[in-house]
């Protein structure tokens, strides 16, 4: 009975092992054959992998600022997609564009002849007169007359694809980066509240950000009344504006950004729609 | 032709302006004020006998014709005024009270009339802030100097004094950046700093870099560094006890004397009462250049204290290239001697450049003209144009 359950067992093991025990040779080739890719796989990938450490791309390290005493505060990292891009003079040139396209008012308008008020009577007799013939007086070649080819109101926009724009956005923060012109404030922009224009001044002063070193763009979180007011009445050194008026002209507008760190980030995040795959929604 | 029709006369009169300096003409049209629109209301040519008044007495045939001496109502209001302004200083009878006041005047010698507005005391404004004094709230203090120190020895002082500082804290195992809560360290305390040596044991480590001259420098040290961020009074207090007198301190005030003398900084600060360093002008080790900025909380730490010390800003990308103290001086130094932006400045600047085939320096901008001198056609052009009446 032991000796026919032993071979029952074997038979089902040859049925269902497939090849552990068909012969000597397969037996070893499947033994063999994990063993060496094991160790060399592991090796090659273990080399990749440093390789690939070596090569990654590293953040970026920029230094933050307390506002106004400028005493640096901290390294902050960013990665290198964000604030390190590549200079694209044509992507810039591109968005430069479109926002100039966008901001047109487009309102120029003017009237044709039907538009124009009064009567379409003929002014005179078509013969006898001794007169060139007439037809009304809204005719475009007469003194109040319609315009003929005149402005009419329009949509002047262009189109700029919304990833190549993000794009434009990031190639000029990480311009202005690299030139060391990107000045991240670390708390929020303020001044005290009995402070006057004076106060600005001597900051820009100080800290060489004002007229002859190429004027200055600060940008805020928060619209503060009082602030703006402040900066805005030292004008010729500097400009201020809130983050949700930014476009990348201003970016690359004047000598240097100052920038609150909420800011930036938020500039940030909102224009990487190029690097942040969007995942498919279930529908 | 009479004096009042002659050309308007707008230098000032005489007695409007000093009589001790000679003033030019240009000055004179500048000081006097604008002519009086009345000039254009006087009705009369000349001063002597009014065309009016000729004619009353031609109608009535004697010289004291009767009834009004002039017919027309006297002088108008703007004839009247201008008259004033103009006699005014001539007239000998003025009223008693003006001469008292001219004579107050007239007493003062140092008294000088002003010719123009300048330096006046500014009365009455709109009330914009621009013509309102700062107030206290417009006081700024900069986390850094105000100025920036130039000078290769300040600034191989601060670096100096940033290793030590620094190493002393990494040895201390103390947070780095509490250093830049000492603004500026009392005098003993800074020579004490400034004798110490850094020697980086390997590859630029700042662990007990510091080279102490002798075992009370180095209690005295430890014993404030462990202090700060805590009582820095007390430190001070010891450093003086402690601080060795030495033979340096006669040498120290001729250094200052010295240094008084030529303190050049990039933006001068009236307010500046000592100089930076405590006139110190050397630094006794270099090997505080070899210590290493590859930690970025010590490098952190150094280019924000150095920054402090010194008034330089250090943006990112230059951050980012720093890997040792030697390249912050490196780059501190570059700034004083920044690149020529002109060609021209470039070129004048290198001898070496001047001399190449293709570089030729000229004074003035070449013009097409100075090729046809050159090529000798010049002369033969200006004949031309001579002779067809165009020069």
């Amino acid at each position: 009975m032991a000796g026919l359950n032993a071979l029952n067992s074997f038979k089902w093991l040859s049925r269902n092992s497939r090849g552990l025990l068909s012969g000597a040779e397969a037996t070893t080739r499947y033994l063999s054959r994990p063993i060496s890719t094991e160790t060399s796989a592991t090796s090659e990938q273990s080399a990749r992998e440093a390789l690939l450490a070596k090569w990654a791309p590293k953040p970026v390290l920029a230094t933050t600022y307390s506002f106004p005493s400028m005493e640096p505060v901290r390294f902050v990292q960013y990665p290198e997609n964000k604030l390190l891009m590549p200079l694209r003079k044509d992507i810039l040139h591109r968005a430069v564009v479109y926002e100039g396209d966008m901001t047109r008012q487009g309102t120029a308008s003017t009237k044709w002849r039907d538009d124009v008020r009064g009567s379409h009577r003929k002014l005179r007799a078509q013969k006898g007169s001794g007169h060139a013939r007439v037809g009304d007086r809204q005719s475009p070649i007469r003194r109040g007359g319609g315009v003929a080819f005149g402005p009419h109101p329009r949509d002047f926009s262009s189109g700029l694809p919304a990833k190549m724009y993000d794009q434009a956005w990031r190639i000029a923060l990480s311009y202005r980066f690299r030139r060391g012109q990107l000045i991240i404030i670390d708390n929020e922009i303020d001044i005290p509240e009995d402070a006057s224009p004076y106060l600005i001044e001597e900051i820009f002063k100080v800290n060489r950000w004002g007229r002859e070193y190429g004027r200055s763009t600060l940008i805020t979180t928060r619209e503060s009344p009082r602030l703006f007011d402040a900066v805005n009445e030292v004008g010729k050194h500097a400009k201020i504006l809130s983050k949700d008026d930014v476009d990348v002209k201003d970016l690359l507008e004047t000598g240097r950004l100052i920038m609150e760190k909420r800011a930036l980030d938020r500039l940030l995040s909102e224009h990487s729609r190029d690097i942040k795959p969007r995942l498919a929604k279930a529908t | 032709m009479r004096s009042s029709l002659r050309l308007l006369n707008l230098e000032a009169p005489a007695s409007q302006r000093s009589r001790n300096l000679y003033v030019c003409s240009v000055c004179r049209h500048e000081a006097r004020p604008r002519p009086f629109v009345a000039r254009q209301f006087l009705r009369h040519a000349s001063d002597s006998t009014p065309i009016t008044e000729r004619v009353r007495r031609k109608l009535w045939g004697t010289d004291n014709p009767p009834g009004l001496k002039d017919p027309y109502g006297g002088e108008g209001v703007f004839e009247r005024k201008f008259k004033r302004g103009q006699s005014a200083p001539q007239e000998n009878e003025p009223e008693a009270a003006t001469e008292a006041a001219e004579d107050a005047v007239s007493e003062d010698s140092s008294y000088e009339p002003a010719t123009t507005w300048e330096g006046l005391q500014r009365v009455g404004h709109l009330g914009t802030w621009s013509d309102l004094p700062p107030t206290k709230a417009d006081a700024y203090t900069s986390f850094s100097l105000n100025r920036r120190l130039t000078k290769p020895v300040h600034l191989s002082l601060a670096a100096h004094q940033t290793a030590v500082e620094l190493s002393l804290l990494h040895t201390l195992k103390k947070p780095l950046t509490n250093i830049c809560d000492v603004i500026e360290h009392e005098q003993p305390v800074f020579k004490l700093i400034r004798n110490c040596k850094i020697q980086p044991k390997s590859s630029g480590q700042w662990d007990s870099a510091v080279v102490y001259p002798d075992k009370e420098t180095e209690e005295a040290l430890v014993y404030i560094f462990e202090q700060i961020g805590g009582a820095q009074e007390a430190a001070a207090e010891v450093a003086t006890e402690v601080a060795p007198e030495t033979a340096e301190d006669a040498e120290l005030a001729e250094i200052e004397a010295a240094e008084a003398e030529d303190a050049e900084f990039e933006e001068e600060v009236p307010t500046t009462p000592s100089p930076p360093f405590f006139g110190y002008r050397d630094v006794k080790d270099k090997g505080y250049l070899d210590l290493s900025l590859n930690d970025p909380i010590t490098k952190f730490a150094f280019l924000k204290r150095f920054s402090q010390l010194t008034g330089h800003f250090f943006p990112d990308p230059v951050i980012h290239q720093i890997s040792s103290v030697q390249h912050v001086m490196k780059h501190v130094l570059a700034e004083q001697n920044p690149k020529p932006k002109k060609l021209a400045d470039f070129l004048v600047a290198d001898a070496s450049l001047q001399s190449l085939p293709n570089v030729k320096i000229f004074a003035k901008k070449q013009k097409p003209s100075h090729k046809d001198e050159e090529l000798g056609r010049k002369k033969l052009i200006d004949a031309e144009l001579r002779e067809r009446g165009l020069v």
